[in-house]
């Protein structure tokens, strides 16, 4: 019981990295954006670029640290250039246009990333010393899983910081609540959207970046990872950071009570779960009528 | 704006459902690959009708595969044009282009010996996008462009959505890749012949080992991708086994759906029947990018250690090569390993092998088992028209059916129940940080069609 707990609560932080700035996007920009998987894979393409490509051997922890922030902010590079080439146009489309713009945009970095890494699976060393496992409560936990916790707490921190404690975050949650009001009292709200839309795209890097020691890198991880990422955004409520939190750990808690307790839930759980929660409170678990909860 | 985000919350909902039907047959590529550049034929057109089809095949095997010896001058009459339908692009592209790689290698061979029958051979490719629509599709674009025989497939249930049309338009299919039992007994056609061993043959190899080699085992474990072939396949194997050797027993099973992303608990879930690194074995029924996810989550855990054998069913070394150094000790129960087979064909082939490009992100030091069916399967449509004299499907499907041929792995020939009654091959690999590419195999050893094919 306390090994399944453990797992889905280190499960549930590595996809709450992915929900998070998936959710922030939408809090400030009111839009679905599917290609959020698309900047998961990347970091965990990058990563495995900077370390891996020619040396599967093993890998250093310094060097992974510095991978996985390189990757989650050449990321962050990307979706600035994506945002101001393509999503500045998408913003103007209805919903469904806009929820399938992203969605061909998903399909189109998943296509790049089969030109450029082809195919075969990939993957990346656990860094030294993060590849074993330790002896908690008389339950095995692996060490990188417990690093991924602090991570996720870290970020929920940091992101809650961010967004309450600062002039940056005061100005998001502004845009996100009436971008128009903010447009005439002389914010520059593109500005906003941009910076807001990068650390989004940072987030998904990083979660990416970070997930490579545990998953085997193909182009199609990104629409695997966006499935779960979505549901987990959605039953914690649209623009909610904390709900989000609670959703992935709920969910990953929840996935890995019904694989030991009841197989043929696993995987099906979380969208039970998530209709459930739909049909309930449609509005999520954690919500703010305007902007970001 | 409380309406507002619940619309966008029934929206993504809705959105999920497509993307989850998408993500099953995503295109993320063009719908067509063009094969590598192929060799023209050396203008030595030795190759003519009839002859000793043994002989031959090896002679043409023996010959380098090089498009520097292209002239094409020694051909006489139009190409031949052999129809490659497989999965090119998406989550198992990789399975594909590996086999297309064999094809390849021996249009190439043949070409450089004056083709087959005069005729220079050329592959028409096309991505089925493992899509049993795509397949129909392309299956009446062969029928309708006049290619009759067909070859490439890496899913049966592809295969199945294609056997209606190639009775209907009388083609035939030599499958590369595929390994559902079904193929050659319950949904048996006179129109598929299948190259790769079937499920049922590598599983009667593992019980057969298991009775032997490894008899100290007492219980088997079992984790398999959470379909019906996984059930199916790993039922089959506790019930060989309980014949095989009746000392042992199955114990803890973890079925993983196709689309996990979170492994732990399955692995959390075997861990649980505390394996004893002495007697307790792992049939290891996973392939392709969730079987290196598996293994990259039972890492920390120390899954593999927990077992005295791991028995890879059908996994392959694209698995040893993406966990390099990580990788753990198993033994690959599959059809064909590069140094299990001393003959001129195997190292013909294996010396075109190393002459291609590497593969994108696949460290081998051999070519890969699916490169060996892409390239048997040819080799079967080759001397089986050779041995006709003709490309008409009645004529190679006789022929297909009553010839011997060498292969990589010697002289093989179809099974009544039309697979090829090759050996399955059991080989070891395992990290190594000393090795050049992080993992080393060895050991390799053949059980043969009289022990799987056994009735």
């Amino acid at each position: 019981m306390l090994g399944s707990v453990f797992a889905g609560i280190g499960d549930g932080f590595l996809l709450f990295l992915i929900a998070s700035g998936l959710t922030l996007i939408f809090g400030v920009m009111r839009i679905l954006n599917f290609s959020h998987g698309g900047y998961f894979m990347l970091g965990g393409y990058f990563v495995y670029q900077a370390v891996a490509s020619g040396s599967p051997i093993s890998l250093p922890l310094p060097l992974f640290v510095l991978a996985v922030v390189g990757g989650a902010l050449a990321v962050g590079v990307v979706g600035i250039a994506t945002e101001r080439l393509i999503f500045r146009k998408i913003y103007r489309l209805s919903d469904i246009a806009s929820l399938l713009g992203t969605f061909g945009l998903l399909l189109v970095i998943e296509g790049v990333a089969e030109i450029i890494w082809g195919v075969n699976p990939m993957s990346v060393p656990f860094p030294t010393a993060l590849g074993r496992s330790i002896v908690v409560g008389g339950v095995r936990v692996g060490t990188y899983s417990i690093v991924l916790i602090a991570v996720g707490i870290v970020v929920a921190v940091g992101l809650w910081a961010l967004l309450w404690r600062t002039a940056f975050g005061e100005r998001a949650r502004a845009v996100a609540e009436d971008r128009y009001v903010c447009e005439l009292a002389g914010v520059n709200t593109a500005l906003v959207s941009t910076s807001v839309f990068a650390l989004g795209t940072v987030l998904a890097g990083l979660g990416g970046a970070l997930a490579t020691p545990l998953i085997a890198l193909t182009p199609d991880v990104a629409t695997a990872f966006i499935i779960e990422a979505f549901a987990i955004v959605i039953v914690g409520g649209l623009g909610s950071i904390s709900g989000a939190m609670i959703a992935a750990i709920g969910f990953g808690v929840a996935d890995s009570l019904a694989i030991t307790y009841y197989p043929p839930l696993s995987g099906v759980i979380f969208f039970i779960l998530m209709f459930v929660v739909l049909l309930v409170r449609p509005q999520g678990l954690v919500s703010n009528a305007r902007g970001l909860a | 704006m409380k309406k507002h985000r619940t619309t966008f919350a029934a929206l993504a909902a809705c959105s999920l459902v497509i993307a989850a039907c998408s993500s099953a047959g995503t295109s993320t590529g063009s719908s067509s690959t063009a094969p590598p550049s192929q060799s023209q034929g050396s203008g030595s057109s030795s190759a003519g009708g009839g002859g000793e089809t043994s002989a031959s095949s090896a002679s043409q095997a023996s010959t380098e595969s090089s498009g520097s010896t292209a002239s094409g001058s020694g051909f006489t009459g139009e190409p031949l044009k052999i129809g490659f339908l497989d999965t090119m692009t998406g989550a198992n592209g990789n399975v594909g282009q590996l086999a297309l790689q064999g094809a390849q290698i021996a249009v190439d061979q043949w070409n450089a010996q004056g083709g087959v029958l005069g005729r220079k051979i050329e592959l028409e490719v096309k991505d089925e996008e493992l899509s049993p629509d795509k397949t129909v599709q392309h299956m009446r674009e062969f029928a309708s462009e006049g290619i009759n025989l067909v070859t490439g497939f890496t899913s049966s249930a592809d295969v199945l959505a294609a056997k209606p049309l190639a009775e209907q338009n009388n083609q035939l299919i030599v499958t590369a890749g595929t390994t559902d039992t079904s193929l050659t007994t319950t949904q048996h056609s006179k129109n598929v012949y299948e190259v790769a061993a079937n499920v049922h043959m590598m599983n009667v190899a593992a019980a057969h080992l298991a009775a032997t080699e490894w008899k100290d085992t007492k219980v088997w474990d079992g984790v398999a991708y959470d379909y019906l072939t996984g059930h199916d396949a790993w039922n089959e194997f506790g019930k060989l086994l309980a014949t095989a050797n009746p000392n042992a027993k199955t114990g803890k099973t973890a079925f993983v759906p196709f689309t996990a992303t979170q492994d732990t608990p399955f692995i959390n879930s075997l861990l649980a029947g505390n394996p004893d690194p002495q007697s307790s074995a792992l049939y290891f029924f996973l392939f392709g990018g969730g079987a290196v996810q598996f293994a990259k989550q039972a890492h920390p855990l120390d899954l593999f250690k927990q077992y005295k054998v791991v028995a890879g069913i059908g996994a392959g070394e694209e698995f040893s090569s993406a966990l390099g150094a990580e990788g753990p000790h198993i033994y690959y129960v599959h059809d064909y390993f590069y140094q299990g087979y001393d003959n001129p064909v195997n190292q013909a082939f294996i010396d075109a092998w190393k002459k291609l490009p590497p593969f994108q992100g696949l460290n081998l030091y051999g070519p890969h088992e699916w490169t060996y069916e892409g390239y048997t399967a040819m080799l079967a449509y080759l001397n089986a028209i050779k041995t006709a004299g003709s490309t008409e499907t009645d004529a190679v499907r006789t022929a297909l059916s009553s010839i011997e041929f060498d292969s990589p792995m010697g002289k093989v020939k179809f099974d009544p129940s039309n697979i090829l009654a090759a050996p399955v091959t059991v080989w070891q690999c395992q990290g190594d940080s000393t090795a050049q590419f992080g993992y080393k195999c060895f050991g390799a050893e053949s059980v043969g069609p009289d022990v799987t094919l056994a009735k």
